[in-house]
């Protein structure tokens, strides 16, 4: 039995619709309208425990909005989710404790007192044994390399550090699922490698099932198998990352350099779009069916040297699939 | 009793913390007392120019006057030591979506939202109210017995307690109307009420501040069983009242937080 | 923000007005909000009638003079209402607290960056709250007025008026000058929340906001009268109501000046000598 499963999810907000300048609000104060944004819009998928999937999609596609209704933050408008066999929405403290909720853009250790005292708090509110908080709380450390930042002021803490200790105060209490929201967002490229390759230790040693959301390809293609790509609302893909270029790119890559460096641009032109050209060496993007023919055709008109065929990067794609959405 | 035990170990910790805190703002915490302490004294002058026209103020007169700012003082400082910072950050939790945290958490969000943030300053002056009272019951030449002082106690506390609904309610109302933060005023304002004697509001006011705003519920049914001004009857009145508003609060914020919309910053 | 990217000259004042108008949609669109502050702001109002209603009435019983001050019951109530007009310009609540939390935590700096003058952009802040205030007390005191049309005794000559509204400038100068003064001491002291309350309440007592200055003890009302608290609430009631004979009403204004005066040289000073340090420390 998969350990999450979600059926036609669906979050409609309400949101009041102003009118632009001092009239408009003057006016909003007597006679309202509303506009309805739909959030996340039919949404089904089911996740295996221990499984790692990401969350793929553009800022406001839903990604934030499906995980905070997995955590029972928000009610869903329609369709049902249910996590370890429990309603979210129910919010049951049986619920409550077997699953951790990390969150990029907020934070819940207290700002004005050391991590640890944070720390100690949620341990206590989770009901966790002293001596397993210890184990817990010396490994992560360990491997987060936190250990003496434990009795620093919060608010003095870097950004990374402070991201770290959250990760912590999360897992304090050994989740069965952990839901991360853009948990490397902001942070310098050190710290992001860092919490990275945490996450993939973790995942792997504790077999925690996690989802993770980020828009930070890197993220995604370093720890995630398996993707879930939402736009507007939307589920648009469910599968393997690599699964997501063949679906969504019509095309590939052909690189190509040539023995003398005398082909002009206009030559190339009819085998495909020219991407890069210098006069020993091309880019050329070219429809998936036409690869075979299109290299046939440089290798026996022009004197080759390297002949090199490629996917479209799987930023491209993922972004060309957003912005499809987008017209 | 183990989850009671719990919680009270939880509130314990939540008041440690808040009081590690404080340690850092000490001179804050100073300041603080002193002005609580001015506010007394600001009370007590205005109640000595109004004792400077007349001689009895709706069949009050000066001392008895000052064992009800005296009760009302400690209730408020009470209940501001530990319930009113918290409703206001409620207030802000969500409108820009930061319960987000407290409501994850295994256990009841309604507690861990109310007693997050303990006011110390508030705490210390409280007890200068008791020395008020003691001070002005000396002058009336009134004893109180360890019963009648354990009746007082338990008062005080459902009036806080009274309070406090009050104010969750008001700020639990963000939900539907967006932001309320000049409800949280209505404190101060309603606080008023509670500040004099029954007697000196004309009937129907008078029926509504001991009902639906039940601030002479507050203020009236502890010192007046004090002073020996009180029916029996009113102070069960009052613990009955107290528990309906705690029961009215737990009702509407469960309603509420079907509307949290968990706004990202 | 889409003013500060025109340079013109006139565009000086303009910035101002949009960030005022924005202030002022923002606020609007908390409509419930707006209208209950509106309608609760009098609750304390009521109180202090029905007490000064039984502090009179004591005084009828025990056969003492239906005067206190040299007022009567109606001009005490009358007092009190025109209190709230008073106020309604010279508090600006938020605005200590605002400045030193711009200050304490760091966010001077988006200010410091952008082409506005900060205090400025603070007076503008207030102004856009205090636009609303007006917005909704226009629904709301008339009615009030008129309900108490008996009590007023004294029909203001147009001199009153137009010195009345003189003080109401005044009030509203001193008190945002003396709000962002205890705001700006946030630059030399880290934590300075609980002593803002210190000052509101010397601020509600010495306005005469609580009780009339001259109903004070002699040796407190003499020395508050020339203090500038007396114009955030006591010197615009009293001279609505002509309780301030004919010719002391300029030097009355005069002295008012004065303050406005000082606390603008003073506020200025602050400022510089504040950003001096907030620089040196860092933010």
């Amino acid at each position: 039995m998969p350990i999450i499963e979600v059926e036609h999810l669906t979050k409609i907000y309400r949101t009041q619709k102003r009118l632009p300048g001092l009239g408009g609000a003057v006016q909003g104060l007597f006679n309202r309208e509303y506009t309805e944004v739909r959030a996340v819009d039919d949404v089904s998928f089911t996740i295996e425990e221990g499984e790692l999937v990401g969350f793929l999609g553009p800022n406001g596609a839903g990604k934030t909005t499906t995980l905070k209704m997995l955590s029972g933050i928000l009610y869903p408008t329609s369709g049902k989710a249910r996590v370890m066999g429990f309603t979210p929405s129910e919010r049951k403290n049986d619920y409550r404790r077997q699953f951790a909720l990390v969150m990029g853009q907020k934070n819940q250790l207290w700002w004005d007192l050391p991590a640890q005292e944070s720390l100690y708090l949620n341990k206590e509110i989770y009901g966790v044994e002293d001596e397993a908080y210890q184990k817990v709380l010396d490994e992560m450390t360990e491997l987060l390399q936190v250990k003496k930042l434990l009795g620093i002021m919060v608010r003095e803490l870097s950004l990374g550090e402070r991201m770290k200790f959250e990760l912590i105060a999360s897992l304090l209490h050994r989740p069965r699922v952990l839901l991360l929201d853009e948990p490397t967002i902001g942070l310098d490229v050190v710290a992001q490698k860092n919490i990275r390759e945490f996450i993939k230790e973790y995942n792997q040693k504790t077999k925690t099932t996690i989802i993770l959301t980020s828009h930070y390809m890197n993220d995604i293609q370093a720890l995630c198998d398996r993707v879930v790509v939402i736009n507007h609302g939307h589920k648009i893909f469910d599968g393997r990352l690599d699964d997501v270029v063949e679906k969504f790119s019509q095309s590939k890559l052909i690189t190509v350099s040539f023995k003398n460096g005398n082909i002009s641009k206009d030559q190339l032109a009819p085998l495909g779009n020219v991407l890069e050209y210098t006069q020993v060496k091309a880019v050329l993007k070219v429809p998936r069916d036409q690869v075979k023919k299109t290299s046939n055709d440089l290798l026996t008109n022009f004197e080759v040297d390297d002949i090199n065929i490629e996917e479209v990067p799987i930023e491209e794609v993922i972004e060309m699939v957003f912005k499809e959405g987008d017209q | 009793m183990k989850t009671l035990l719990k919680y009270l170990h939880l509130t314990g910790l939540m008041m440690r913390n808040c009081f590690v805190r404080e340690l850092q703002f000490k001179a804050n915490f100073v300041v603080r007392f002193f002005t609580e302490l001015m506010w007394l004294v600001m009370q007590f002058i205005y109640i000595q120019v109004m004792y400077g026209q007349t001689g009895q103020i709706a069949g009050w007169n000066k001392w008895e006057m000052i064992v009800l700012m005296g009760t009302n003082y400690v209730i408020a400082q009470l209940f501001e030591a530990l319930f009113y910072d918290n409703c206001v950050r409620l207030t802000d939790q969500i409108r820009q979506g930061d319960l987000d945290f407290n409501l994850i958490k295994p256990i009841n969000t309604q507690f861990l939202v109310s007693l997050r943030y303990t006011d110390y300053a508030s705490i210390v002056n409280s007890s200068v109210g008791l020395a008020v009272i003691l001070f002005a019951l000396g002058k009336l030449g009134i004893g109180v017995s360890l019963g009648g002082a354990l009746l007082f106690g338990a008062l005080v506390l459902n009036s806080v307690l009274i309070y406090y609904s009050i104010l969750f309610i008001l700020s639990v109302w963000t939900f539907w109307i967006g932001r309320s933060n000049n409800l949280m005023e209505l404190y101060w304002q309603f606080g008023q009420f509670s500040r004099y004697p029954g007697d000196i509001y004309p009937w129907l006011l008078r029926k509504l501040l001991w009902t639906l705003i039940p601030m002479l519920v507050v203020s009236n049914v502890p010192a007046g069983l004090l002073i020996h001004k009180l029916q029996n009857g009113w102070i069960f009145y009052g613990f009955a009242l107290g528990a309906g508003f705690l029961a009215f609060t737990v009702w509407i914020w469960q309603k509420g937080l079907q509307r949290y919309r968990s706004a990202s910053s | 923000m889409i003013a500060a990217t025109k340079t013109s000259a006139n565009s000086a004042f303009h910035k101002y007005w949009v960030i005022l108008s924005t202030r002022t949609q923002e606020d609007m669109a908390y409509r419930a909000n707006y209208v209950f502050g509106a309608i609760f702001r009098f609750l304390p109002l009521v109180t202090m009638i029905f007490l000064w209603w039984a502090v009179y009435n004591g005084r009828k019983e025990s056969g003492a003079s239906p005067l206190i001050g040299g007022m009567t019951y109606e001009d005490m109530v009358v007092y009190n209402t025109l209190m709230y007009v008073a106020r309604g310009f010279s508090s600006v609540p938020g605005t200590m607290s605002d400045i030193s939390k711009d200050i304490k935590d760091g966010l001077l700096n988006r200010y410091l960056i952008k082409p506005i003058n900060y205090l400025w952009y603070q007076v503008m802040y207030r102004l856009a709250h205090k636009l609303v205030f007006w917005y909704i007390a226009l629904l709301t005191f008339p009615p009030i007025f008129l309900l108490m049309r008996n009590y007023f005794s004294h029909w203001p000559t147009l001199w009153e008026w137009a010195v009345f509204v003189v003080s109401l400038f005044i009030a509203f100068s001193i008190g945002m000058l003396f709000c962002s003064m205890v705001g700006m001491l946030a630059f030399w002291f880290l934590e300075i929340s609980g002593f803002l309350f210190v000052v509101m309440m010397l601020e509600f007592f010495m306005s005469g906001q609580l009780i009339p200055l001259n109903i004070l003890p002699v040796y407190l009302h003499r020395f508050l009268f020339y203090a500038p608290f007396g114009y955030e609430g006591y010197w615009p009631c009293m001279i609505l109501m002509g309780k301030v004979p004919q010719d002391q009403l300029v030097p009355v204004l005069l002295v008012g000046f004065l303050w406005v005066a000082v606390f603008y040289g003073l506020s200025r000073w602050m400022w510089n000598m504040g950003l001096k340090r907030y620089s040196a420390v860092g933010g």
